[in-house]
């Protein structure tokens, strides 16, 4: 894997996306064999729509301390990063390439699960534990569709799966890894821009489905805070879309189709916030919620 | 007597629920909430220009809580409110 | 490079004949979509298949990339629409006209060539006596000059033919405010009245212009050949292509050219330009037009030959997945050169070591 990797490059079939790549750092490939073990990782049987490299940077930065840049088209958009980094690295790297280059979407920063054809998107405020709670609800059986944006296709409103890894943060990489005996963690990185971060294996059946779009049903802000009751206020649907539009990365592309995507999710979803200090009884709040069958 | 009319520069799309409207400019890409009292306002305007003393006295008979100072006052905010983002525009009113 | 068009990188090959994508394989389609996100042509390119009937025909993966890349166009398309709205009443006030320049003009004018055009920032120009006053007005209107140190503020204040960048405090956007095509400093110096004198209404108001047809070519060529940044350089050849196929049509339309470049002493970076376009895109160009454009236009051998080795590499750099030593040094020295072209020497050295250290410090 690692010599593949650093050669022609690994090409991983993500959702409706085929991205190839090529890195020769070693933590890079210890983490896909470890967290990307159930895609498929052959040469790509259809067209590659994004090359991504992970490598070390210019000679003199080299020799100054090991680092490792993000590389797409022949383009570097982000500082270099220490290669211990290299994994998390391409998983924000192609956050970023997705989130630019692919405006067939209206693109929300959120988690997104399904059950039962009924998605709920959690669109993630700083502080908000959305990625903590998208793991555990698919712990608990919810089909991941994406732990960091929403893919709202223009054409039909439906969601599109992109099931990654999924990102946890400080103490949350604790709860899940005590969470069920089923979860993979893989290597922890101390002291990043985003604290110690560490990613969480997708369940297998998440990735079977991730060319099966679904249709949301619920839009729930979630707000986490140590120790408070659990509590779900409606919100209003004009409140709902402005959060949504604050929360969309590439809102300012897409123009008035944009709003009438955000808009139409809105109108198709309950919308509520929620705020919550046990996640055992969040989740059970927005189960019933996404399942009631008052919205459709 | 002055006349209300929706901006002859802007073109934009609204969404009106129950806690108030959105509205998403197409020239500038803008997007405001707005009331549904502005909201109101702005659907009244879509069917025609209009003056001040004609809008005053079909708001006040859609009310039947509301004094007359409270509606001019009212009335007053919204217009400030639209005008400030552009939407609508004051011009003479035609006979 | 007359067998260019079957071994031509698969850019190449679709921008000289859209219909020859239809026998694309797997791996054409994926080195196009490569090389037109690097060069910035990627919704160009999508434009170009629309207008080509091949919307039906495209891969099924290759659609969504298009679709993707023109929403950002269109994007663009509206900010330059709504920028121009502001400036116009930010400088109507001082009654002071300005031409919108390069990808904005063929926006502002609904050219062929603004369909799928990317911005990075809007270029403007004022009359030299205006520029003052325009300054004064553009910042009581909220553009304010970015953060420059006072080397860069001299730097673009007195050898350059611009006001140092100033970008908008609320919307971010960033505009350029020429005076002329070409710094003062330069060598060749086209009589900036002559092309005020021709410019033209964008649409009906006339304190919003655009060059006039040649000069819009003529400006282009200058920018290709003169602007130190030849990651855009497949671009603008895109950008002449587009303007010589919408203008040449006209009757006498070459003739007013020709004579157009040599009246504003512009023959030279108008040879290559028509020389690439030929060359790269199959422009049709007829050959009396670049017989007498060489004629006054070609430099001497020596100079020619070198130029002719370093265009091609530095030009097609966008086309490589990996740059090689060979283009990056190609893209260096043509970078040397465009300021060459524009400053005197004991300006140039210190200029360059500057900004070669200044770029390895970021």
């Amino acid at each position: 894997m690692a010599r593949r990797l650093a050669r022609r490059g690994v090409d991983l079939s993500v959702g409706s996306f085929t991205i190839r790549l090529r890195s020769n750092i070693p933590c890079v490939a210890r983490g896909l064999e470890l967290l990307y073990a159930d895609y498929a990782l052959g040469p790509a049987q259809e067209l590659v729509d994004f090359e991504i490299r992970i490598h070390p940077p210019g000679v003199l930065r080299r020799w100054l301390r090991p680092q490792v840049t993000f590389s797409f088209e022949g383009h570097a958009p982000f500082k270099p990063l220490p290669r211990a980094q290299a994994f998390a690295l391409f998983e924000w790297g192609l956050n970023w390439v997705i989130a630019n280059n692919a405006h067939q979407y209206a693109i929300v920063h959120a988690a997104t699960v399904e059950k039962s054809g009924r998605a709920v998107i959690l669109p993630g405020m700083p502080g908000s534990g959305k990625s903590t709670l998208c793991a555990a609800m698919v712990c608990r059986g919810w089909r991941l569709l994406s732990d960091e944006m929403a893919l709202i296709s223009l054409q039909d409103g439906m969601l599109w799966p992109f099931p990654r890894p999924i990102g946890l943060k400080n103490a949350s990489i604790d709860i899940l890894r005590n969470y069920a005996e089923t979860v993979v963690i893989g290597e922890t990185v101390a002291d990043t821009a985003k604290g110690t971060v560490a990613h969480m294996r997708p369940p297998r059946t998440s990735i079977d489905a991730a060319r099966t779009p679904a249709c949301a049903r619920l839009l729930a802000f979630p707000t986490y805070k140590s120790g408070a009751p659990v509590e779900a206020l409606p919100l209003g649907k004009a409140q709902a879309l402005m959060r949504l539009v604050q929360n969309c990365f590439n809102y300012s592309v897409l123009g008035a189709a944009g709003f009438a995507a955000l808009a139409d999710t809105v109108d198709r979803c309950e919308c509520l916030s929620i705020e919550y200090g046990n996640m055992a009884r969040a989740i059970e709040i927005l189960e019933r919620r996404a399942m009631n069958g008052e919205h459709g | 007597m002055p006349s209300l009319a929706l901006s002859s520069r802007l073109r934009f799309l609204k969404r009106t629920w129950d806690d108030g409207c959105v509205v998403y400019v197409v020239d500038s890409g803008e997007t405001h909430l707005l009331s549904s009292a502005c909201a109101l306002l702005l659907e009244r305007l879509e069917s025609g220009s209009a003056s001040l003393r004609v809008l005053s006295d079909e708001f006040l008979s859609l009310s039947d809580d509301l004094t007359q100072e409270e509606l001019s006052g009212l009335l007053e905010d919204i217009i400030r409110s639209l005008r400030k983002i552009g939407l609508i525009e004051t011009g003479e009113n035609q006979p | 490079m007359g067998s260019m068009a079957e071994s031509a990188p698969p850019l190449i090959r679709f921008l000289r004949e859209p219909q020859s994508s239809v026998r694309f394989q797997r791996s054409d389609w994926e080195d196009l979509l490569r090389s037109a996100r690097r060069g910035q042509l990627l919704a160009r390119v999508a434009r170009v298949a629309a207008m080509a009937g091949l919307t039906g025909k495209l891969p099924d993966k290759v659609n969504p990339h298009f679709q993707s890349a023109l929403q950002i166009a269109q994007s663009h398309a509206r900010s330059v629409a709504w920028e121009t709205r502001q400036l116009r009443d930010a400088l109507a006030g001082v009654e002071i006209p300005f031409v919108l320049l390069k990808g904005a003009a063929y926006i502002a004018a609904n050219l062929e060539a603004g369909h799928g055009r990317l911005m990075s920032d809007i270029d403007i120009m004022v009359q030299r006596s205006a520029l003052e006053p325009a300054e004064k007005s553009l910042i009581e209107h909220g553009w304010f000059p970015t953060k420059l140190d006072a080397y860069d503020q001299r730097y673009y204040r007195t050898w350059m033919h611009e006001l140092p960048p100033l970008q908008h405090l609320e919307r971010g956007t960033s505009l350029d405010v020429h005076h002329t095509i070409l710094p003062p400093t330069a060598s060749l110096k086209p009589d900036m009245e002559k092309l005020w004198q021709a410019s033209l209404p964008a649409a009906g108001d006339p304190l919003v212009r655009v060059f006039a047809p040649v000069d819009m070519i003529l400006h282009s060529a200058v920018h290709l050949f003169h602007d130190g940044d030849m990651r855009h350089g497949l671009r603008d050849l895109v950008d002449i292509d587009a303007l010589i196929k919408q203008f040449s049509g006209t009757v006498g339309f070459w003739e007013t050219f020709v004579q157009r470049a040599i009246e504003m002493d512009l023959t030279r970076p108008c040879h290559y330009a028509l020389k690439y376009c030929r060359l790269w895109l199959a422009t049709p160009i007829p050959d009396r037009v670049t017989a007498a454009v060489r004629q006054s236009g070609a430099p001497a051998a020596f100079a020619g030959g070198i130029m002719d080795r370093l265009l091609p590499a530095s030009l097609g750099a966008v086309l490589e997945p990996d740059p090689g030593p060979r283009a990056r040094l190609a893209d260096f020295l043509m970078y040397v050169r465009s300021h060459y072209l524009r400053m005197p020497m004991h300006l140039l050295i210190p200029h360059l070591l500057r900004k070669r250290f200044a770029r390895d410090e970021r």
